[in-house]
């Protein structure tokens, strides 16, 4: 067991998550209302949609899976025992996958050459956004030259990280991976690290509240097309407060 | 007189004494490198009852200088690199490459000073099933080990199927097996039957020897995968390559991104896709 492997699989996860910890809870502190993703909407909507939407929905559901694997890897490796079940998820993480990296090159092609957009991004931006980029190829690599990852990840990679949450770390398998996965594993680290001195803050400050939350509805009492006439009289819908 | 007897008899004590204090951890380090050979290098070599993945190790260390040994035992590849003439003839001989060792210096030390000593796998379990002669797998045998391989029969344990890492052709698969790991349809021809489940009882390879720690392969997996690689191992021809696989995955996944653009451009049809200038403009330029 080499010194360097110790440093990337032992070493670093725990810096990562202690940055984490430190940074994010210091950025809340300090500056609690840059805890966004400042968003560009309006400064250009239209490409944004072809960008923000696959990229996100596609992430979210490579992470949940990854995520997946590593709470409940028992229930993954059942999954996996049927074939054609392995097949489905595989597919269908590659294709969010893939998703997520249309998006991706969308969004960082939206920041390059839009003149507006790019008067608000910043180094820490495109940084961010070229490590995202080399994560999610590397990733896609690894589902394809590397298969079948989902039950790997669940016999092999799982046990791993929770032998980091049990302050107990075990990197015998991960020291022997091949180099694409290793590269996959240390820029995940890398992101948890670099996470409260990006805009990914605003992934603990998604409204989630908003899918539970009562309509708001907004009721018009009149015909909106016959107030923007101007025959329309203004005695039928004079303001009652002015 | 009596001095000289007590000085004598202190003297022996003291030997005693000294002899035992150092007999004790020596035998306890044997049984830790006992344990050890077992744990790892068994499933791969013997001491004294020939070759199996691995050459029989009975006299390596006269064969080998003890530095030659820890170098190889530490990482055989580095040294293949290296350009070793031993190391690049016996990967040309056995055609599987030693994975790194995961002991400590002096757990391999402790190991090969085993070696050293004369010791033999004799007594071993492994070593009397390396003895037995191997018996034909049952066509019962075959098919479990095909489900137990490919999925469809879950492992007691719960351990990944085969497949998760290693491929095999088989008729009418929906999938290749994985590429993370060798390819086994000539495993049985390499590696034997004592070979084979030797790996299955304690991988030597770590990614292996992880997923399998906690979820070890009962005897009967064991003897059912083996009766399946020596049946496959009769009809080696591929039906069903790992390359394909690559193919239908990418092909899949680039379906599936399609139905999710068109599925993605269906639920936002309303959004907004020009500025609000744009209408605001347009009505003025109706209303005049």
């Amino acid at each position: 067991m080499n010194l360097s492997n110790i440093f990337l699989f032992v070493g670093l996860p725990y810096a990562a998550l202690l940055l984490f910890v430190v940074g994010t809870t210091q950025r809340y502190r300090n500056k609690g209302f840059k805890v966004s993703s400042l968003s560009s909407q309006f400064l250009e909507g239209k490409s944004l949609f072809w960008g923000t939407v696959p990229f996100h929905f596609g992430i979210l559901v490579v992470a949940g899976g990854h995520l997946t694997a590593f709470l409940i890897p028992r229930a993954v490796l059942a999954w996996n025992g049927d074939p054609l079940r392995l097949m489905i998820l595989q597919i269908t993480a590659f294709s969010f996958g893939l998703s997520t990296l249309v998006g991706l090159i969308a969004l960082l092609a939206r920041r390059l050459t839009n003149t507006r957009v790019k008067m608000v991004t910043t180094r820490m931006d495109l940084f961010l956004e070229v490590l995202l980029l080399a994560q999610v190829v590397l990733g896609l690599w690894v589902a394809l030259g590397y298969r079948w990852g989902s039950s790997w990840f669940a016999a092999d990679l799982s046990p791993y990280l929770w032998s980091l949450f049990k302050a107990d770390p075990n990197i015998t398998a991960v020291a022997a991976m091949p180099l694409p996965i290793q590269l996959h594993i240390i820029g995940a680290f890398l992101i948890v690290a670099i996470f409260p001195f990006t805009r990914l803050v605003h992934l603990l400050v998604a409204p989630l509240h908003y899918l539970n939350r009562p309509y708001q509805r907004v009721m018009w009492n009149w015909d909106r097309r016959a107030i923007r006439d101007p025959a329309t009289p203004w005695s039928k819908t004079r303001p009652k407060n002015n | 007189m009596s001095t000289s007897f007590s000085a004598l008899r202190t003297l022996a004590v003291a030997s005693v004494v000294f002899a035992v204090g150092h007999s004790a951890p020596a035998n306890a380090q044997d049984e830790t490198a006992i344990k050890n050979f077992n744990t790892i290098c068994l499933a791969c070599h013997s001491v004294g009852q020939g070759r199996r993945v691995g050459p029989d190790l009975q006299g390596v260390t006269q064969r080998r200088t003890e530095e030659w040994l820890m170098k190889f035992i530490k990482s055989s590849q580095t040294m293949i690199k290296e350009g070793d003439e031993v190391a690049k003839a016996l990967f040309a001989e056995y055609a599987v490459p030693m994975p790194d060792s995961t002991y400590s210096e002096a757990e391999i030390k402790a190991i090969i000073k085993l070696l050293a000593s004369g010791w033999t796998t004799g007594g071993g379990q492994a070593g009397a099933a390396v003895a037995a002669a191997e018996p034909e797998p049952t066509p019962e045998e075959i098919r479990l080990g095909r489900e137990l391989f490919h999925g469809g029969t879950k492992l007691t344990n719960g351990g990944p199927t085969c497949s998760s890492c290693h491929h095999v052709p088989q008729d009418h698969a929906v999938i290749g097996g994985g590429i993370l790991a060798k390819e086994l349809s000539t495993a049985f021809t390499r590696l034997g039957g004592p070979g084979i489940k030797a790996i299955l009882s304690a991988p030597p390879f770590p990614v292996m020897q992880e997923a399998y720690a906690k979820r070890p392969l009962t005897p009967d997996e064991t003897a059912a995968l083996g009766g399946y690689l020596k049946n496959v191992s009769k009809s080696p021809q591929s039906f069903d390559q790992p390359r394909e696989d690559m193919l239908k995955l990418l092909l899949g996944g680039i379906g599936g991104l399609a139905l999710l653009m068109v599925l993605y451009s269906f639920t936002w049809r309303r959004r907004k896709k020009f500025s609000v200038n744009e209408k605001i403009f347009a009505r003025q330029v109706r209303s005049q």
